[in-house]
């Protein structure tokens, strides 16, 4: 009977992903100082996450999976047990392997070749894991008091190779011979026993003369090892159940082969003939049940102790595939264009009730908007919690202490940031760490504690979320950078920089100070694909550095980046839009300044505050002047920065659905999308960021000639 | 008509490779993530076989199978335990629950239909 469990096979990937994670979660916190309590029940839920997807992966024959599993699942057992005591070392193999298991769970449900790295890497993990298992006492600390009392029987004393070898019953069909992989085992080892079995043949007119019966153990002694062993039946392991005992077995391996094989009696019939397994362990094997016990009602006996579980988080979650969501916010998009226009509609027809019935539904719509808009939000924790792992990596390769605090988990925002913004975050971590962060010897002459800080920090403010990366390291050497950027040729010598931008020349592209290069950076590529990606974002990235104090990385990003609430002007005929949350106030320019005030001029006096301007009739080389229109000015803030934009006439706020613009305009700066009105025309997004920069570049330059 | 069967596990893939081999040979098949939501499920439905897993958050099920027995209706119910073969106290405690049989895992689909047919008819 065949069945198709593809559809299994991914909800076994994500849950698997899903579980190890959890896995990597749990060792992560076990390495932080947890109460004894805690910790056994962290490494309760570590062992049940792993024991999961063992199960799952044994049914679905991916024995790879189970093998390495079965290795951490015993580990951990023993830990449990506490005759293994959990070290760093154990730890650090805990979450290789929990990578090298992610790695052939994916391998595995493409049913593609798993590669010799990760091959290699597993066999390196099951030695260490062997190791602690042969003799944990060596590896635990001296000053604990470890019990005695070791599992009695969790190795068997086999002295002789057991396999159990059940091919398909396709086996034939395939073109495979079981007995050619026998008499090869036959000439490699000594002294080969083989009993066949014809269990799985139940009744005679069922029989299939193209269809394989049989099934075999094998009983031999050979000084090669497992994996030579197991080399001898790689070309028919697809085509069969194969295991290997090799001498002195695991114990538990040895009693689920004996009952996978099935026939219990006989096994232990020819065990006992070989001699090679003592009466213990045999009896051992024996006191089993088969896997359907005999019917027989028992009625429950109350007062036994209840088990408590707990898993380390549970979500109640509905996984929707990314795409979908998509195009129901683009839907959404098309039905607030739409009814704009339907508004727009009513509104000349003058019917009041169907001008309040729009009103009605343009609530409604505004609300689905929020509501799918809100369905693309997620937490940063997650990807947060993801530079645990690298924080730890990356400071024990270097031979550095940094702890990581996470502060604003429960921040929102939109699933495309969480994505692109996760491998910038992971460039300016490094870098932190490599550069910033001194050695433990450094920090300790410097009066500083032992463990650097690294601080990531997450929240909302004026319409955008800011990203803090901050570090209590040695802060950025501005002469240091200076140099560097004038070798580059980023700069000339001769040029004077404010403080921010040298700090920013450390995202040009090519720039580095390191002198060594180090694998975790130091070749220069990376910090300015950290600001390119942010751009493209239409975030902002801006640092802040104290020698000897620290330094701080603040990127910037909008809220959404497919619908916003606009606030949208004319300029010469022409509607434009910005996001409403970098609107200050809106002010007649000809009531706060006098137009002879400002010719000829970059700032306005306002309130005795300078503010830098830009007229966006001359931004846009409009020339024909209008001289009757009293032209307003909008006062837009991004970040610290503000500036005023002085345009000819307010339309108000606008729920704008953000049309991405072609190719063509990529390098048009100060532009950043465009939207459709309800009247069906187009109406240009402007980049509030950009223009905030290009007036304050004007006003630097005409001022400071001066 | 179709027999119905509860499946009782935590691991979403183990559940649907059982519903799918359950449901391929003709049964209807009703799922529970854990204890608690299994219990929620025996409200007078005809549920003719429970298939648990053991170890499982909120409620494991030993404890299911134990209140699952409370309950007049499912009093008889048969109800098969799935194990790890590292589990073999559990065995015992799953019989004295009122378990009838158990199957250890990894087990192939094709196993536990011949497990289930057998149960189903006794």
């Amino acid at each position: 009977m065949s069945i198709d469990l593809s559809a299994a096979v991914s909800t076994f990937v994500s849950e698997s992903k899903e579980l190890l994670q959890d896995m990597e979660d749990g060792l992560l916190e076990l390495e932080t100082s947890l109460i004894d309590e805690q910790k056994s029940e962290v490494i309760n839920s570590i062992f049940r996450a792993i024991h999961t997807i063992k199960g799952s992966a044994g049914i679905f024959g991916f024995t790879r999976i189970v093998d390495l599993t079965h290795l951490v699942e015993t580990t951990l057992d023993e830990i449990r047990l506490g005759t293994i005591t959990l070290d760093n070392r154990l730890i650090s193999a805990l979450l290789s392997s929990r990578d090298v298991i992610e790695t052939l769970v994916v391998l595995s449900a493409q049913e593609s070749e798993v590669d010799s790295h990760t091959k290699n890497k597993a066999k390196d993990l099951a030695a260490i894991f062997n190791d602690y298992l042969d003799d944990p006492h060596s590896h635990a600390m001296p000053s604990e008091i470890q019990p005695t009392t070791q599992a009695p029987h969790n190795r068997a004393n086999n002295t002789l190779w057991h396999i159990f070898f059940i091919p398909n019953e396709n086996v034939y069909r395939n073109g495979l011979d079981p007995f050619a992989f026998i008499n090869f085992l036959s000439k490699e080892v000594i002294d080969l026993h083989v009993n066949t079995y014809t269990k799985t043949l139940n009744t005679t007119d069922m029989f299939d003369p193209e269809s394989n019966y049989l099934s075999f153990h094998l009983c031999f002694a050979s000084n090669k090892s497992e994996s030579e062993i197991a080399d001898i039946f790689d070309f028919i392991k697809t085509e069969a159940i194969i295991k290997i005992l090799a001498p002195k077995a695991h114990f538990p391996d040895l009693k689920a082969a004996c009952y996978e094989f099935g026939d219990v009696a006989d096994i232990l019939n020819m065990l006992r003939n070989t001699n090679s397994i003592d009466d213990t362990v045999l009896k051992a094997i024996a006191d089993n049940k088969d896997y359907i016990q005999d019917p027989e009602p028992t009625q429950s006996t109350a007062g036994s102790p209840s088990i408590t579980h707990t898993k380390l988080h549970q979500s109640k979650t509905l996984r929707v595939e990314a795409l979908k969501l998509d195009r129901l916010i683009d839907q959404v998009g098309e039905m607030v264009i739409t009814g704009a226009r339907t508004n727009l509609l009513a509104h000349e027809t003058g019917n009041e009730t169907l001008i309040e019935a729009m009103a009605l539904l343009e609530r409604l719509v505004e609300n689905i908007r929020d509501s799918s808009l809100k369905l693309r939000m997620v937490q940063i924790g997650e990807t947060f919690n993801k530079f645990k792992r690298v924080v730890r990596d990356i400071s024990q390769e270097l031979g550095k202490e940094v702890e990581l605090t996470i502060e604003g988990a429960d921040t929102e925002l939109d699933k495309t940031f969480v994505e692109k913004v996760s491998d910038p975050l992971m460039h300016i971590i490094r870098n932190a760490i490599d550069h910033g962060i001194e050695p433990p010897h450094v920090r300790l002459a410097n009066n500083k504690s032992v463990p650097g800080h690294l601080k990531l920090k997450a929240y909302h403010d004026s319409g955008s979320i800011v990203i803090e990366i901050s570090d209590d390291g040695c802060g950025l050497d501005k002469a240091k950078i200076l140099k560097r950027a004038t070798e580059k040729g980023l700069i000339s010598a001769e040029q004077s920089l404010p403080d921010k931008e040298i700090n920013l020349l450390i995202f040009a592209p090519g720039f580095t100070t390191a002198e060594n290069i180090t694998n975790i950076s130091g070749r220069g590529v990376g910090m300015d694909v950290v600001k390119r990606n942010i751009e493209s974002l239409r975030g902002s990235v801006e640092v802040e550095s104290e020698p000897g104090v620290g330094s701080t990385i603040l990127i910037r990003l909008p809220l959404t980046l497919s619908i916003i609430d606009g606030f949208m002007f004319s300029v010469h005929n022409d509607n434009y839009v910005i996001p409403l949350d970098t609107v200050v106030e809106c002010l007649e320019l000809h009531e706060v300044v006098a137009e002879q005030d400002i010719q000829d001029k970059s700032y306005i006096n306002l309130r005795t505050e300078v503010l830098p301007f830009i007229r966006l009739r001359a931004l846009f080389g409009i020339e024909e002047r209008i001289a009757h229109t009293r032209e307003s000015l909008v006062i837009v803030q991004f970040g610290t920065l503000r500036a005023g934009l002085v345009v000819d006439s307010l339309k108000g706020e606008f729920q704008t659905v953000v049309k991405p613009l072609g190719r063509l305009f990529e390098g048009l700066k100060c532009i950043s999308g465009a939207t459709i009105l309800g009247s069906g025309d187009v109406a240009i997004i402007l980049d509030v960021s950009a223009l905030i920069k290009s007036a304050i570049a004007v006003y630097e330059t005409l001022e400071f000639k001066q | 008509m179709s027999k119905t069967i509860l499946i009782v596990d935590d691991s979403d893939s183990l559940r649907q490779v059982v519903n799918i081999a359950l449901s391929g040979a003709g049964y209807t098949i009703i799922e529970a993530c854990d204890g608690k939501d299994a219990l929620s499920k025996l409200t007078g439905l005809k549920i003719h076989l429970i298939i648990s897993d053991v170890n499982m958050p909120n409620m494991n099920g030993i404890e299911f199978v134990k209140q699952a027995k409370q309950i007049a209706q499912y009093k008889f119910t048969p109800v098969i335990m799935l194990t790890t073969e590292n589990q073999q106290h559990m065995m015992e405690e799953g019989k004295k629950a009122g378990a009838k049989a158990w199957m250890v895992k990894p087990f192939k689909p094709a196993q536990m239909l011949q497990a289930v047919a057998k149960l189903l008819s006794m």
